[in-house]
């Protein structure tokens, strides 16, 4: 009796003990900071990972992609009207676009060859960095960085080995789509969502779930920007009909919606709002079913090998040179706390803001991930923790509900640091309204303005919103005007005779696409994340705002 | 049981001594598992409350608290003073625990407790669905009852006032309660309840007149945690509490035993001081998750040594319910 009750007890302790033991690094930042990391390892590691999870085939190098598709009508070559100068500078922006990176014989790569511009992740060929976005990528700096896609696609063996764990915890991975099925562009031209009188398009969001944001803005201002073009005649001659969806901040879920929203709804393109998590595993999904996919800026890994999707601000990566420029330029200080959010997808971000900060001669005195589902007791804990390593700045990365509940914390435990980070979400002002005075001035860059400083970059957008909705505007609906205006130059730029072809023959075609409201933009053949600047939100708690402290700002601007 | 007790006493006074002796960093992660442990404590002393007298496990009881709080928030905003909006936010927790016991509990008083526990369940995505209608799926951000952050600090942390009253509030009901159940006629006919329906009815013990005390009574519990512990988490949303707290009080709850009020705030403090621990010490830095391993490591070893739970006699198991 007393034995058999032994072996049980014996039994579940070496049950928790192996899945202790089985548990998978959180974060590759901890070994970053102490200097004993190979940077290269951690990247071909994700891409492995994401290959085999989603299982995407190698693709043919430059050429634009499309599935075959029962849909067929004359696929004319279509014109495409000159929009801007592919090389020309951002608006306000001191910093150019940078050299293009060289073309990539494969397609299976975790960045350089989607990459815009020059971000911190760039692996691509050591390029001279002359004002690649501002960032500063010396030659010595570049050759630390994980490989060029070019490099790696030279030993397809290492490709070939099976997926290893992420360098970080994997709370819920984004479902595997089924493979993509790819023909080039010369297929018949797909008209799916497109009459003679209406484009119909998808849009999905986190409105429930751990992103508290007001339903109510995203739903009235979803289709605003298509309602004003509507009034000035729309694109074209047609009007773009907007159907939305809740992704309740679940990759699942998002899957879901994006697939009924493809499949049941037939839209011509996907936009996704925000939520890293789930515009990845959304994109994913309409990189299958052949259809192109928009969002701001979030993570690489995961989007970088995708033929369909475009990011219309800069990546997190991309992002962290400026967010080193202005810490240390700016704020000028040196010790950094570093909390991102334990999502794998995440971790592109992660080592390149440590690189780029390390690089700088900024010191990490600590780095953290946080759980996506965050107790009070993690974050009471958390700030506990940045308060005794003494950080002026803390690099945050996490979703707005949790970084209040962080920075409240703090602010309790009378620890204030300056509180940086990269954008979308954070910057909404339901974050300062619910954070101040915790947040500080807090500064985050943003792919749009505030409303402080839209009147000044789009007129428009205040009158429309008073017409089409009444009230006051909000941020939230900027935040979808800008995506619009800037997919809206591409289908004007793309003229009458519109299918998926030659709406992605114009997006890839090297023109820079303005909304002045947006950063620029500008894609190619290997680029996807075609932003080179943001806009810098401070924090003003006695209003409760956000301003906008910077427009269209680069490294070079600090 | 007084042996098991004592152990129980004797182990967490040596992780106390432990965590002490650590250093700074070991007394503070003591100091914030007591502190944020308390609000998994306040939810879960609703449940050991229902379990106690009707042997269900109550999914409902985080969405009484966070009734109140939408209760609360609304009365707030429409101007009234923060101490009355707050009982308005316990009426309506009174108020949709008498409904709950009224409208699900009664009709389904003789079936299997199994039946009773996914009723719960369904009353928790019911309360959730109507938050959502009524209220729209959004956050909403409460200020807290009391605002001083800086009045005391321990091993310095500092804890704020509001926090304070969740310690306070936690403490004094575990006892107050406790002494219902030993000390009181009502209490000991609700455990007689519990314990043989038949032969308490026989003796003249009115079941559907003290299950109803029961249920409202869980339901103000529950609508106390939920309006003392809504400020601390920022801000609220439908579902908020059974999200946010329901599982770490079941835990909580369990590790406790799950028929000791005293026990469901050992229970919180232990689950508290697991997950700052967790969060803490670098040993802990390779496991991702290692929050949730650490807790249900937890619950594994104390329910394959000590099923019971920490401060509960060894005849009621969590095995009861079900």
């Amino acid at each position: 009796m007393l034995s058999r009750q032994l072996i049980r007890r014996g039994a579940v302790l070496l049950a928790v003990l192996v899945s202790a033991a089985c548990g998978q690094k959180p974060s590759a930042l901890d070994e970053e900071a102490s200097g004993a990391r190979d940077r290269r390892a951690p990247v071909e590691r994700d891409v492995a990972e994401y290959d085999s999870e989603f299982d995407v085939e190698a693709g043919q190098g430059p050429e634009v992609l499309l599935p075959e598709t029962p849909e067929t009508a004359t696929g004319a070559a279509v014109p495409v009207p000159a929009v801007e100068d592919a090389r020309a500078a951002a608006p306000g922006s001191s910093a150019p676009l940078a050299p293009l990176p060289a073309p990539a014989p494969a397609r299976r790569s975790a960045s350089s060859p989607r990459r815009g511009g020059a971000g911190p992740a760039e692996a691509a060929p050591p390029a001279p960095a002359a004002g690649g976005c501002g960032n500063g990528s010396a030659g010595s700096e570049v050759a630390e960085r994980p490989p060029p896609a070019a490099a790696r696609s030279e030993s397809p063996s290492s490709q070939q080995q099976p997926a290893q764990p992420a360098a970080g915890p994997v709370p819920e991975e984004p479902p595997a789509p089924p493979a993509p099925s790819r023909k080039v562009i010369e297929g018949p031209a797909d008209r799916t969502g497109v009459t003679k009188s209406t484009i119909k398009i998808g849009v999905h969001f986190p409105v429930t779930g751990a992103a508290p944001f007001p339903q109510s803005a995203f739903e009235r201002s979803k289709d605003l920007y298509w309602k004003h073009l509507a009034d000035e005649g729309g694109v074209w001659g047609r009007n773009v009909e907007v159907v939305f969806r809740d992704d309740e901040f679940s990759p699942t879920r998002a899957v879901q919606v994006c697939r009924e929203m493809v499949e049941e709804e037939k839209v011509f393109f996907l936009i996704g709002a925000a939520g890293s998590d789930q515009i990845t595993a959304c994109a994913r999904y309409a990189e299958s079913a052949g259809v192109p996919y928009f969002s701001a800026g979030v993570n690489e890994d995961g989007l970088s090998d995708l033929n369909l999707y475009f990011a219309v601000s800069q990546t997190y990566s991309q992002q962290s040179d400026t967010l080193v420029g202005l810490i240390k330029n700016r704020l000028k200080k040196q010790r950094i706390a570093v909390v991102v959010a334990s999502n794998p997808a995440l971790n592109d971000a992660l080592r390149n803001f440590t690189f780029a900060a390390e690089s700088a001669g900024l010191r990490i005195v600590r780095s953290s991930r946080v759980s996506k589902t965050a107790s009070d007791a993690e974050l009471l804990s958390e700030a506990n923790q940045l308060k005794n390593s003494g950080a002026d700045v803390v690099y945050v990365l996490m979703a707005p509900v949790n970084f209040i509940k962080l920075a409240t914390n703090s602010q309790a435990q009378a620890y204030t640091p300056a509180w940086v980070g990269p954008g979308t979400t954070n910057g909404l002002e339901i974050v300062a309204q619910a954070g101040c005075p915790s947040i500080g001035t807090a500064r985050f860059l943003s792919p749009f303005p505030q409303l402080d400083a839209i009147d000044d970059l789009d007129p428009d957008y205040r009158p429309a919103y008073g017409r089409h909705i009444g009230g006051s505007p909000d941020d939230v609906g900027i935040l979808q005007w800008g995506i619009a205006k800037t997919v809206h130059q591409v289908l004007e730029a793309t003229g009458a005779d519109l299918s998926r072809q030659s709406f992605l023959a114009t997006l890839t075609s090297g023109k820079t696409f303005k909304s002045n409201v947006y950063p620029d933009v500008r894609y190619d053949n290997k680029i996807r994340f075609g932003a080179s600047t943001m806009h810098l939100l401070e924090a003003d708690c006695s209003s409760r705002s956000w301003k906008t402290a910077g427009r269209f700002v680069a490294r070079a601007d600090f | 049981m007084r042996r098991g007790v004592l152990a129980s006493v004797a182990l967490a006074v040596a992780i106390a001594v432990l965590l002490i002796a650590e250093g700074s960093q070991g007394r503070q992660t003591l100091v914030i598992g007591v502190v944020a442990g308390s609000g998994y404590g306040l939810v879960a002393l609703g449940l050991v409350l229902v379990y106690k007298s009707s042997g269900v496990f109550n999914f409902a009881q985080g969405e009484f608290g966070t009734i109140a709080v939408f209760a609360l928030w609304a009365a707030h905003s429409a101007g009234v003073p923060y101490f009355f909006a707050m009982l308005a936010g316990l009426v309506a927790a009174l108020a949709c625990g008498l409904a709950t016991e009224r409208f699900v509990v009664r009709p389904l008083f003789h079936a299997p407790r199994v039946t009773l526990l996914v009723a719960t369940a369904g009353v928790a995505l019911l309360a959730i669905g109507v938050e959502i209608w009524l209220g729209e799926q959004r956050g909403r951000y409460l200020a807290p009852a009391l605002g001083r952050l800086d009045r005391v600090s321990v091993f310095g942390f500092r804890v704020s006032d509001q926090r304070l009253l969740v310690i306070a509030t936690l403490a004094v009901l575990a006892v107050l309660i406790a002494l219902f159940f030993s000390r009181t006629n009502l209490g000991l006919a609700i455990l007689g309840l519990s314990q043989n329906p038949m032969a308490a009815e026989l003796m003249g013990i009115s079941a559907q007149r003290l299950s109803t005390f029961t249920w409202a009574a869980a339901a103000v519990l529950g609508g106390l945690g939920g309006i003392l512990s809504a400020p601390l988490a920022t801000g609220f949303e439908p579902g908020f509490l059974t999200y946010s707290a329901l599982i770490p009080a079941f835990t909580a709850a369990v590790l406790g035993g799950m028929a000791s009020l005293p026990g469901a705030f050992v229970g919180g403090v232990v689950v508290g001081v697991a997950e700052s621990a967790a969060v803490t010490f670098p040993i802990f830095a390779d496991i991702p998750g290692a929050r949730s391993v650490m807790v249900f490591s937890l619950l594994v070893v104390v329910l394959a040594v000590r099923p019971q739970g920490l401060l509960a006699p060894r005849s009621v198991s969590v095995g009861k319910a079900l």
